[in-house]
């Protein structure tokens, strides 16, 4: 019995109408403690004339006053960050949001996905956390990359789209 | 018939190739030898030997390259083996390789011997070739490798699907019947050349030719002061500069005009000579080349993207540059053919062929803001433009206000004009981007080939509902500009279900 329904464009699915899972919140403290700690060898430009050039006390306030306000500035992004970033697992494809300056959204569907990868560095298993990456024939600029994940979460899903994927091969 | 069950080696003037290469590489160095060897006295001696162990390396090293480069087909392989000291053998599967090449360039024209490429998906091309082969020789070889791919490729098929109709003389006639169909897409003559040659894009050739210049310039400089060195010491950069006048540098400027435009013509004809498009069963071939012979195979179902460029001068002329894009792992640029001089009737005919769908009008229209481009570009312009014209003001050099602000006010122009021309049509079965207003480009690729969707925006971009899109496809990603954002998001969701109902292979 064959059935062919009429199906109403406006009713076909969105990606807007989903809602979008977010990362754990420890994935927000590990993103905020490593942008501080990369700040850290910065404070030699501060230190260094404190020191060095005794005579012109203005040159270090200067680069101190540089170095709180581009730290506040990381940290501030980095913290806005973290409420936009999130992805949408759907019957047929994977869809992932990021970035508060510059904010993308990409869709991979499952029926063009090469292979996946589970990736973690030091930092992310401190943190136990990890990042799972989504390859296509695209390159790189279509790959996806969905950094601070749960371990169990990660795995669950690599082995959700290679059963997706393994279907259309 | 080609026996391939024993190792071969390649027609024995191949040995004559790779010495002509070894002794251009060493060219300077034996130059610098006969003649800068006095001055070093007593050195000179070791020098010398050493020169003559490198000549006598480089006299025997084409013949133990030739001797130790060995090629077969075992099983459903072909093997490649070559090296005495450092040994390789690298293993092709038949149905793994995707196309083969025959090239000749100028050194293999004379020795009339051509080289077989083989690609298979994400090699570097170079890689698996096979330099020195006699023509009819290599022929044979690719059809013999073609034959044999199809066999594999068809013996797997048959096995998924129709397990009982697999007759061994069915399959042999089947072939060549197939290959026999070709037909000429289209080929160019002298006059389409020339006047490829003289739309090309000329201040690029001039600059490339004064590159290659100086370059050989900078290289041979050494040499040439040794020899010539009173004639040269009064010709200096200052002294130069300090005796060119007005007149001069206009002079200069003409004759700069005249070689760039010559050289392209040169370069155009050289390229495209003979050039020929031919459809066979399922591919493309397309030949060209005066000096350096070129022949490309382009599997039709491997065609990712296809684009129409064009430019004012072009546009007069009626005709457009076609691009063909295919999938590749790294974006190599050898497999990826320009068709120059494409008049209206081939496009449409090149379309056709390359993707089974005809186009239909646009189901949906996105245009880009001409308004923001503008803007992007008074932000990047007035970076340059705002220091200059504070400098000039500091000057007190009223009149060099003018050049700031024509940049920032013409570049703005553009830039609206850009947006102004700019388009995503999303037809039925295939996405379509219109972009630029004086060298427009029409960028086709079919829906069910894109691997992934996106959109982006700065912050900024928000409160205006604009967004950019981009479509990415296995030869590459496409996008455009502030677009409206309910739009865009009616496109991905209409290229992603597409996509995903799609049964179709993208390659």
């Amino acid at each position: 019995m064959m059935t062919n329904q009429t199906i109403d464009v406006p009713q076909l699915p969105s990606v807007e109408s989903s809602s979008f899972q977010k990362h754990p919140k420890r994935f927000l403290n590990k993103k905020l403690i490593a942008k501080t700690l990369l700040f850290i060898p910065l404070l030699a430009t501060v230190v260094v004339p404190f020191f060095a050039v005794e005579e012109e006390p203005w040159i270090w306030k200067v680069a101190l006053v540089l170095w709180l306000v581009l730290l506040l500035l990381t940290i501030f992004m980095a913290y806005k960050e973290y409420f936009v970033r999130g992805y949408v697992l759907r019957e047929h494809d994977i869809t992932y949001r990021k970035g508060w300056l510059f904010h993308h959204q990409t869709t991979v569907p499952f029926n063009r996905i090469q292979h996946t990868e589970i990736n973690h560095g030091p930092i992310d298993r401190m943190f136990t956390l990890c990042e799972l990456e989504i390859f296509t024939a695209g390159g790189s600029s279509s790959d996806l990359s969905i950094s601070g994940l749960d371990p169990v979460d990660a795995q669950k899903l690599k082995e959700y789209i290679s059963s997706k994927t393994s279907t259309y091969a | 018939m080609l026996d391939l069950q024993t190792p071969q080696r390649q027609s024995k003037k191949v040995i004559l190739l790779y010495l002509f290469k070894s002794i251009k590489g060493l060219l300077l160095y034996f130059l610098f030898a006969i003649f800068g060897t006095s001055s070093f006295g007593e050195g000179s001696i070791y020098i010398m030997g050493f020169t003559f162990f490198l000549a006598f390396v480089s006299l025997i090293n084409p013949i133990i390259k030739y001797w130790f480069f060995q090629f077969h087909i075992e099983g459903d392989e072909l093997i490649l083996q070559k090296g005495l000291l450092q040994k390789e053998r690298k293993a092709i599967p038949l149905e793994r390789i995707q196309s083969i090449n025959i090239n000749q360039n100028l050194g293999q024209r004379i020795l009339r011997i051509v080289s077989l490429e083989v690609e298979t998906a994400g090699s570097k091309a170079k890689e698996l070739e096979i330099p020195g082969l006699d023509d009819s020789y290599a022929r044979q070889l690719k059809d013999l490798l073609d034959g044999r791919k199809q066999q594999q490729v068809a013996a797997s098929d048959t096995d998924l699907e129709i397990p009982e109709t697999t007759d061994e003389p069915e399959l042999t006639t089947e072939i060549p019947h197939s290959q026999a169909k070709e037909s000429l897409v289209m080929e160019l003559g002298l006059i389409d050349l020339l006047k490829v040659g003289i739309t090309q894009n000329h201040l690029r050739s001039g600059f490339l030719a004064l590159g290659v210049v100086f370059g050989f310039w900078y290289k041979i400089k050494d040499l040439v002061e040794a020899l010539f060195g009173d004639v040269m010491e009064g010709l200096t950069w200052d002294n130069m500069i300090s005796s060119a006048s007005l007149g001069l540098m206009t002079t200069a400027l003409l004759v700069f005009l005249v070689v760039s435009i010559l050289l392209s013509l040169i370069t155009t004809v050289n390229k495209y000579w003979d050039f020929r498009v031919i459809k066979r069963a399922d591919h493309l071939e397309v030949r060209m080349g005066l000096l350096n012979k070129r022949e490309v195979k382009i599997p039709l179902s491997k065609v990712q993207i296809l684009e129409f460029h064009s430019n004012p001068l072009r546009r007069l002329l009626g005709f457009k540059t076609a691009l063909i894009f295919q999938a590749n792992s790294e974006s190599q640029k050898a497999s990826n053919v320009s068709i120059p001089a494409c008049t209206p009737e081939h496009q449409e005919q090149l379309q056709d062929i390359i993707f089974q769908e005809t186009r239909q009008a646009p189901l949906m229209t996105l245009a880009s803001n001409p308004w923001s481009h503008a803007r992007l570009n008074f932000y990047i312009m007035s970076v340059i433009c705002v220091p200059l014209a504070i400098l000039a003001y500091w000057f007190e050099m009223y009149w060099g206000l003018a050049v700031p602000v024509v940049l920032l006010i013409s570049s703005c122009f553009f830039a609206y004009q850009y947006g102004k021309f700019s388009f995503i049509l999303k037809e039925a079965d295939f996405a379509v981007f219109k972009t630029g207003w004086l060298f427009p480009k029409e960028m086709i690729t079919p829906t069910y080939k894109s691997q992934a969707v996106e959109k982006w925006r700065s912050i900024f971009l928000k409160r205006r509902k604009e967004t950019h899109f981009k479509l990415h496809t296995a030869a590459g990603s496409r996008g455009l500009r502030y677009l409206k954002e309910q739009e865009v998001d009616d496109l991905l969701n209409a290229v992603n279900n597409q996509v995903i109902s799609s049964q179709a292979s993208w390659m």
